[in-house]
This record gives structure tokens, sequence and C-alpha cells, in this order.
């Protein structure tokens, strides 16, 4: 008997049943059951492109086509059709066939064929061909017409339907409906490996730790012998049945090494909704976990830059979600002596549920983003956060394209092609009060939907521009772009946008603590990323809809803009201090600022909006560089060693202190005086090596360097210390006491414990005097003035205080 | 407000000293006491005090408290220019710019902006100093050549018998003794031994100060501050107050 089922969509997958492809998706309906529903009427299918000229020719194409089918997957149906290339119309044959996996046989075949130009879409998965076709985006409602399945046939779900119908959305997008609760497991392993990398085939998982919202488990090893913790695991997963995993790196660690050391133990990590299947890597480096969300953490940690080692205490301190100083913090090294010396066990077991909490918290923090990520793109969760944001986009654009009857382009190897940027002004040097920064919204997407630039609306011979009622011309480089009609990028961002205000409009219906408002809130802060993208995309030489053209237009039309608005501050007898991409730093007069506001938005027809004010900010005679104190007294540090990878934590916090101090009481004395508070403490020994430690990333592989940098030194020690280490890896070191040249003093951070072996002066030399003089020398500070503090030198101010306590 | 003083390389040289350890300041003149100027370079290391009295003017003219913005720089610019013989005339009619005139075979006068800066508050240390050494002014500058030549701390050690100066680094050392016999000392009183380090770029770049100085008083004790005063014709007083390195 048919039924209607309410369900929402987690992920999708495919089978082959009885020599027949089968579509599964999982769900979950509104009342909390897990369900399965199985599609069978869903078959795959490419594109021949027909070379102009034998469009007349099409149906003895066909015919051609038609006479490549072997038995074992037949070509069912050749269909003849008119779609778009690049915004023209084109005839093309859809070729479909029944096992996915001959696609790519028959693409190589169909291609080969006289008046066939090129095959498309022969490369986009069968799963997710059937979303695009059937419109189904994760995590949204639909209604569907099913009729249930007598047995569960392996899927441990609650039932398994098969699909009669296709689904129907039930919620629109700029709604927050709110999910049923999903089950969310984080987990950690911990290794115990005598030295360096270690080896699954002889090296233990010593703990397991689990964290749901049943709470907390440790599984471990009973002493050297693992298979109790992975059996307990396993069990665990399956008793609480989560729909998403999370991990912490898991990706890249946990899941592979638990996976092949189960392997060598002979035990199978029976944890799926699908019986039968282990996790197994997949396309986008991630590890697929039928029927469960595998999410890995750290994809989202890569996104914040401002935390420089991310490492999951560092991320989780940054995130607020637990504080370094309030867990036990072990480095990898120390593991088999923890795990040896039985008094100190506890606190390694201590050490593993600390992580799978900060795993936990994070996964509270970034899933609401995630899943907003997942149902705009329509990239299933455990995808999307592994693959680039040029990937998400282009998930979204196939989507686009196939509802608009517009064909995928084939991605094409290409090299980068490089062209103009942004402008960046010159900053005015020096101190500036009271300045305004003013920035364009989503410049660049309004660019493109303002003048329809696209791969499909750039027009070469300026002939034809009066067949589109003329052509926007972009300045410097003389790109031409045809008005009408809308282009594929400008019709998609007119939607992105049109869906963001509806959004942001819906928000404000919600409370902002409520769980609706933070939805729609993370909705449309994954709607803005992907309309900011599209710029980049364009020039982006891995994106099917490539256009270096384009690309270089908008930035041109961008320049354009910005010195249109300079101009006309500097008429209004504005002073313009700075200006980069789509912002301007104005001298803050309420009135001349409403009059360029409206001048730009009446005149220019752009948005452009006050971003923050500075109180009080500061630039040197460099580009990008800049400190800023604003109102509300907080500190904005771009561009300097503060915010960059190559020095350690402690001149970054020297920077950010100086910087601060001279700000707000703009005294260079009292920076000063902190410079030497901070000087004394590093040589009594007071600063803990973290953030003594210098972080370089290897650019290529060690055997590859031929002059010996420290982290090229640090690396080498760290290699015979047994740890692997590979181009592209970030190497810590610390410099010790010693003689010869600084490189060769360069160690591994954790084969040093003892601050007193620390080279202080090369600290103070190299790291916190020139961090510090970044930003005083400014201000009239010298280097001698700023070393004479760091060495012994006492202050006047010692002797003032000396008597004043008498 | 108008002031008069007899000699403008006085001027000259304690200026371009100040400058080369503080780029702005505020001269303090007030009707009562003269005209003072107090300041600490920006690590803190060395406190200024410069103090003309009321009488080592030969005009002083001032009908209320007079604060005159610095740069030093620009300042020792101008009185570089002083000839000998040149008076000088320092003149300020608001608050926006003051004037220089060297008077001599003419009259030649600069006029230079007010910088809109606040004299901080310094407060007055209270020291106790057990090593107290007086010497010529010539010696004292000699002697600060002798040890630059080797390296960039210069120690002081006092005794009731002598007063050595002394260096050293890779280079060499360079040691320096004046003993009561030698004649060089003009006064020396010193409780049991004192010594003390300090960095001697404070010392090179204020030694142009002593040119102008009739005498020079060191006072220090063990790992405290050194006070160095120099005694200039007219009253005039310039000291300086440097910190210690303690190692």
């Amino acid at each position: 008997m048919p039924e209607r089922i309410n369900f929402i969509l987690l992920d999708a997958s495919y089978e082959i049943a009885g020599r027949e492809p089968v579509i599964v998706l999982w769900g979950l309906t509104e009342s909390g059951e897990r369900v399965v529903l199985l599609d069978r009427r869903f078959r795959p299918y490419f594109y021949g492109l027909i070379a102009k000229g034998f469009e007349d020719q099409s149906q003895r194409i066909a015919e051609n086509v038609k006479r490549l089918s072997r038995g074992r997957s037949p070509i069912i149906n050749v269909g003849i059709l008119t779609r778009r290339y690049f915004g023209r119309p084109r005839k093309v044959v859809r070729v479909t066939t029944v096992i996915p996996e001959s696609v790519r046989e028959y693409r190589e075949e169909v291609r080969k064929l006289e008046g066939i130009e090129d095959v498309l879409e022969a490369d986009i998965r069968f799963a997710m061909r059937y979303l695009i076709d059937k419109n189904l985006y994760p995590f949204r409602l639909y209604e569907v017409l099913v009729e249930k399945n007598p047995s569960n046939q392996g899927f441990r779900v609650d039932s398994v339907y098969t699909i009669a119908s296709d689904p129907v959305l039930v919620e629109e997008m700029s709604r927050a409906k709110l999910l049923p609760e999903l089950r969310v497991l984080a987990f950690d392993i911990e290794v115990y490996s005598e030295r360096g990398s270690p080896n699954p085939a002889k090296d233990p998982v010593i703990i397991i730790t689990v964290k749901s919202s049943e709470g907390e488990e440790v599984f471990t090893a009973e002493e050297f012998d693992d298979k109790k913790p992975i059996r307990e695991f396993i069990e665990y997963v399956r008793k609480y049945d989560p729909d998403i995993i999370v991990g912490y790196n898991s990706n890249h660690f946990d899941w592979p090494y638990l996976l092949q050391r189960a392997h060598y133990l002979g035990i199978r990590v029976d944890v799926t909704r699908r019986i039968g299947a282990e996790p197994t890597t997949s396309v986008y480096g991630h590890v697929s976990v039928p029927g469960r969300l595998n999410v890995d953490l750290y994809d989202y940690a890569e996104e914040i830059h401002e935390v420089k080692v991310k490492t999951l205490e560092e991320v989780a301190e940054y995130l607020g979600v637990m504080k370094k100083s309030e867990r036990v913090l072990i480095e990898w090294w120390q593991i088999p002596e923890y795990w040896r010396d039985k008094k100190k066990r506890p606190t390694l077991i201590r050490y593993a549920l600390d992580d799978v909490q900060a795993t936990y918290g994070l996964a509270e923090k970034m899933l609401p983003f995630a899943i907003q990520l997942s149902t705009v793109t329509g990239v299933p969760l455990d995808q999307v956060g592994a693959m680039s944001v040029g990937f998400r986009l282009e998930w979204y654009l196939m989507r686009a394209a196939y509802e608009r009857e517009e064909l995928v382009p084939n991605r094409v190897e290409r090299r980068e092609e490089s062209y103009k940027g942004a402008i960046v002004l010159s900053p005015l040097k020096g101190v500036h009060e009271n300045i305004a920064v003013l920035d364009f919204s989503s410049m660049y997407p309004n660019i493109m939907i303002k003048y329809n630039v696209g791969p499909d609306t750039i027009v070469d011979d300026p002939t034809e521009c009066g067949k589109y009622g003329g052509c926007h011309v972009a300045p410097e480089v003389g790109h031409r772009f045809r008005k009408e009609p809308p282009g594929f990028f400008k019709s998609v961002l007119e939607h992105l946008l049109n869906v963001r205000k509806t959004i942001r409009q819906q928000i404000k219906k919600f409370p902002p603590d409520s769980p609706e408002y933070r939805v729609l809130d993370e909705r449309q802060k994954a709607v803005k990323v992907l309309a900011n993208a599209a710029y980049g995309y364009m020039g982006w030489s891995g994106a099917r809809w490539y256009c270096r053209r384009c690309a270089e237009a908008v930035t041109a039309w961008g320049r354009h803009l910005i010195l249109s608005a300079i101009e006309y501050a500097r008429k209004l007898g504005l002073k313009v201090v700075y200006g980069d991409t789509d912002s301007l730093f104005v001298e803050y007069d309420k009135a001349k600022v409403e009059k360029l506001i409206e001048y730009v938005e009446k005149e220019l027809g752009f948005d452009i909006k006050i971003d923050k004010i500075y109180k009080r900010v500061f630039f040197t005679e460099a580009k990008k560089r800049y400190v800023g104190l604003l109102e509300d007294g907080r500190i904005d540090i771009v561009g300097f060693e503060a915010v960059r990878g190559d020095w350690s934590e402690l001149a970054k916090e020297v920077q950010w202190q100086v910087a601060e101090i001279v700000l707000k009481t703009g005294d260079t004395g009292k920076a000063i005086e902190y410079v030497r508070k901070i000087v004394k403490q590093l040589k009594e020994g007071h600063i803990p090596i973290e953030k003594l430690v210098i972080w370089k990333t290897l650019s290529k592989s060690i055997n590859e360097y031929e002059h010996e940098a420290p982290h090229v030194v640090a690396a080498r020690r760290a290699i015979a210390a047994g740890l692997k280490v590979s181009s592209g890896d970030k190497i810590g070191y610390v410099i010790v006491k010693g003689t010869g040249k600084i490189s060769q003093r360069a160690y591994p951070y954790f084969m040093v414990r003892d601050t007193s072996k620390i080279d202080v002066d090369y600290y103070v030399d190299k790291q916190i005097i020139p961090a510090a003089l970044r930003i005083l020398g400014y201000f009239g500070v010298t280097e001698k003035q700023l070393k004479a503090v760091s060495t012994g030198q006492r202050s006047i101010f010692d002797f003032f205080q000396r008597k004043s306590t008498k | 407000m108008q002031l008069e003083f007899f000699d403008a390389r006085i001027w000259r040289y304690l200026v371009s000293a100040i400058s080369k350890v503080i780029e702005e300041g505020v001269f303090i003149v007030s009707p009562n006491e003269g005209m003072r100027f107090r300041a600490m370079d920006p690590s803190h290391v060395i406190l200024l005090d410069m103090y003309f009295p009321k009488d080592s003017f030969e005009t002083f003219d001032v009908g209320e408290e007079v604060r005159i913005g610095i740069n030093f720089e620009d300042l020792a610019k101008v009185l570089r220019r002083a000839k000998k013989e040149d008076r000088l005339i320092l003149e300020s009619k608001d608050s926006t710019s003051f004037s220089i005139t060297f008077k001599g075979k003419g009259e030649r006068t600069f006029t230079l902006p007010v910088l809109d800066i606040v004299a901080e508050e310094i407060p007055e240390p209270q020291l106790e100093f057990k090593a107290s050494i007086k010497i010529m002014s010539d010696i004292y500058r000699d002697t600060i050549k002798d040890v630059e030549l080797i390296g960039d701390i210069v120690k002081f050690i006092a005794s009731s018998e002598e007063f050595k100066i002394a260096s050293s680094s890779e280079f060499g050392e360079a040691e320096i003794i004046y003993s009561r016999e030698s004649g060089s000392i003009i006064d020396l009183e010193v409780e049991d031994v004192q010594e003390a380090s300090y960095t001697l770029e404070y010392f090179t770049d204020l030694s142009g100060a002593a040119r102008v100085a009739d005498t020079i008083t060191i006072r220090f004790s063990t790992d405290m501050p050194a006070e160095v005063i120099h005694e200039i014709p007219q009253g005039v007083v310039f000291k300086f107050l440097v910190a210690p390195r303690v190692e």
C-alpha cells in the first residue's frame, strides 16, 4: 500500500542490485525515525554535444550512439534535445544507460564519433546526479509517496521504503524549520607508539574515548592488547546509532588508523548503517561511513585564520570550548611513558577524555554552520567540509545549471593565468584619529550582477552588441558583456542575494537567542560565502565555468568604483587615509560621509556602509598593514607579524600588547616598560616553552633543502627521533643556548622541556625587539632604546617604586 | 615673556645634548624660579633635569608661568648657528610660537612653532648616594672618550682612595683610575666601596653638555642609579640620572 511520509534528507548513495542501480536516500522522519528510501527508477546518463554544422545529422549520430550499446549495461535511451551551452542553444544527444560505472566507457566511445564535439556531464557521480535532478538538498524536509518494504534488507534503520514518486519539498529555504534532534557522536583514539609515527601493524590503540548526548565513555586496552577497546567502540557506535560522527583530524588519523589496526587484528569495523559495509576513504579525502555523516572538524578549523597552530586544544581555546589551562595536556611523544607508568595512566585517560570533550564542544560550535553549508550547496555534510570553496560553489552552480537547462562544462586542465587585481592605496603614514571604514557590500557579486558578467555573456565581436541591446564595457581592459538576456552567473547571484535578503527578513521575527535565529543566521552566512566566492571561482583555473577575462573585468570595475568614490570623497574635502579592494578609510565627518554614501548609492549604483569607526588608527607606509583602536576598546592588527606565521607566540603577544598600549595610552614609555617586563620574565624562565615555539612549514621535501634553515635542522632532528616529517608539515622549533650558528641550535620543541636551555638572547634580539619595534619604530623609539631595555638595563622607575613602598 | 641669556653657546651645547636622547619636551618658565626642563627618555633609563635660575638671566620678564613645547632636534639646529659672543633672547608672545634671537654682530631671529604637548609629571627621586666624586669637566669628557673605544658598558668603582672607570668587551679592556694623589679629583666622598654599571651610550650622547660645564659631580651607589651633575656658570645646572644595569 503506497503511503505518504515526510523525511529530512541526510545523505545519498547507491548500490547495484540485480544488475540495476538503486539510489539509497538516508533520512530522518519528523517523528525521529531513521529511514532508508530506495529509488530504483533512476538511470545514469550523459550528453554528447553535437558539433556545429552537424545539427541536421542529429538523428544519424543518435543511431551511431545506439550501436555502441553492449549487453552488460545497455544504452536504453538516446534522446535528441536542445540545451544551452555557455548560454547559447545547442543540440545534444542524451545517452542513458543502466550501470553508472559504464558511463566512463561509453563516454570515450561517444567522444570519438563523427559530429560529436565533446561529451558533457559524464563525470558527475550517480548519487549526486540524482540529488541534482530531483532537486533534493540535505537537511531539508520532503514529502514522498512510498511503499514500505517488508524487511529492512540489511539496513540498520527503523524502516526501509521504496520511492514511488519524486519527493516534494515541504519547507522553503527562507524558513527556519528546526530539525529533529540528530544524534552526534564524537570520538578520539590514542595510540601507543614508542618512536615517531605509529605503525598499525604493531602499535596498539590504547584508549578510545567517545562522547555523545548520553555522556562520555572510555575504552582502554588491557596493557597492550587493544582488541577489547576496538570491539567496545564498535558496539557503542552500533548501540548509540549516531547520525553524525565527529572527530578532530579523524579523516587523516583516527579513522584510517583504526581501520588498518582493526584489519590487522581481524576485527571488522562494523559501525555503518549498512550491514557488511565498513567505512572507506572517498573522493574528497574524507572517510565515508554509510548511513552516517562523518565530519572531520579539522576541515572547519582550517578556515579559522586567526588560529595559527590548529591543534585541537588551540582551536578549542579560541572558540571558547575548553581552556587550555583547565585541561590535561600531554605531548604525543609522552603518551608511552604515561601509559607504562600506572600512576600516570589516569592522567592520560583524563587527557583523552578532555580531547573528546573538546571535539564534542567544537562540533556544537561548528556543525550548525556546516549543516547550513550543506543545505545551501546541496552537498552532503560529510563531503562539504572536505572540499574547497570553489567546489562548494560549483556544486551549487551545477544545480542552477540543471534548473536552467544549461549544460555543465567539463573541467579542463589549464595553466594558472594571472590578471590585474584589486586596487590598494598607499596609506597616509602616521596616526589618524576618528576614521570611518566604509565597505562596499558584496562588491564583486554586485559588479557581476550589474554588468552581467560571465563566460556566457562575454562578447568578442563588438558589432554583435547591437543584438543584445548593447554591451557593458569594462574599464581599462575593454572586455564586453551583453546587456540582455541575463547570464548564468547574474541569475544565480541574484537568486543567492535574494535568498539571503529573505532569510535576513525572516531572522527579524525571532529573538537573537532562539534556535531559529541561529539556524537562519548560519544559513545567511553560508549563502554569503557562496555569493562572494563567485568572482574568485571564475579566476580559478580548476573551475568548470572558468573565465579569466570575466575575473579581470570584475577587478577592473572594482578599481574604477573605488577610485570614483575616492575622487568624490576628496571633492567633499574628506581626507582619504587608505583604501583596499572594497573598503575605504576616510576621516569621519558624519555629514560628509553620509554625502559620500549617498553618492556611491545613487550615482554609482552600489551599496556601501560604515563597517567600523576607529578612534585611532595607525599606518606605516606599507600597504595592508595597520593597527586600529575601535570605540569599544578592541584592537585590530592587520598585516603585522602579529598575524603572520613565522613568529613565536611570544613575539606575537608582545606586538599585540605594544600596539594596544601605544594606541590606548599614546605613551611609548608604557609600552617600553611592558617590553622590559617581558624580557625580565623570559630571563627568569617564566615564559612557557610553548610561547617560544616558532612554526614554519617545510615547503619541499627535507632532502631538497640545500641550506640549513632552522626549521630544516629541527625537522632533521625530529626525523632522527623517529617522527615522520614530510613536505607541507609545520615544524615547531625553539632555539637553545650554545655556540655556533643559530640554525644549528634549532630543536623540535618537544625535545626541549627546560626553559633554562632556551637562548634568551635570541628571543630578545630576534623576536621580542623586532616585533615591538615594528610598531614602536613608527613612534620614534629606536632599536637602541629597546635593546637597552633588554640587557639588564634598569629603569628609573624601578627606583621610584622602591622608595615609594618604604 | 622675554628672557636674555649672556652666552648662547651654553644653550647650544645643552640643547644639542638633550636632542640626542629626547625628541620633545616642555620648558617651564615660572616668574619666581626661572626656567626648568625635566624629562625622561622613552625607555625610562635616564631622567634629565636642566635648571636656569631666575638670576642667571640678564633680562627675566615673565608675567605668569609659560610652558613651551619644544622639538629638540629643530631647536638644536637653530642653536647650532650660535656664534661665540652671541647672547640669546628667548621670547614667547602667544601659545603657538616662540622665537630665538642671537644678539651679536647683528640680531638674528628664528621663530619656531610651540608643540602642543603636555609636560610629564615626574616625581622627584629620593636617592641616597654613597659615592660622590667631583672632577673637572674636561677630565670627565676625556674619560668618556677613553672608555668609548672599548665597550658599551661603563663601570664605576669608587672607594675612599680612588675612583675607577672601567669597560670591557671582546675587543679589549679599558681602565681609568683617578686617585686622590693624581690631583684630577676635586672632591671624593665614598662609604665603603661602591660599584655599579651603566649603559655608556647615555654618557656619550650627553657628553657634549660637559663642554660648557666647569665641574662635573658624579654620585652613585652600588647597583643604584648614578647622577651626573654639570655645574655651569651663572648657577645653571644640568644633571641627569641614569638607571644602572644589573646583570
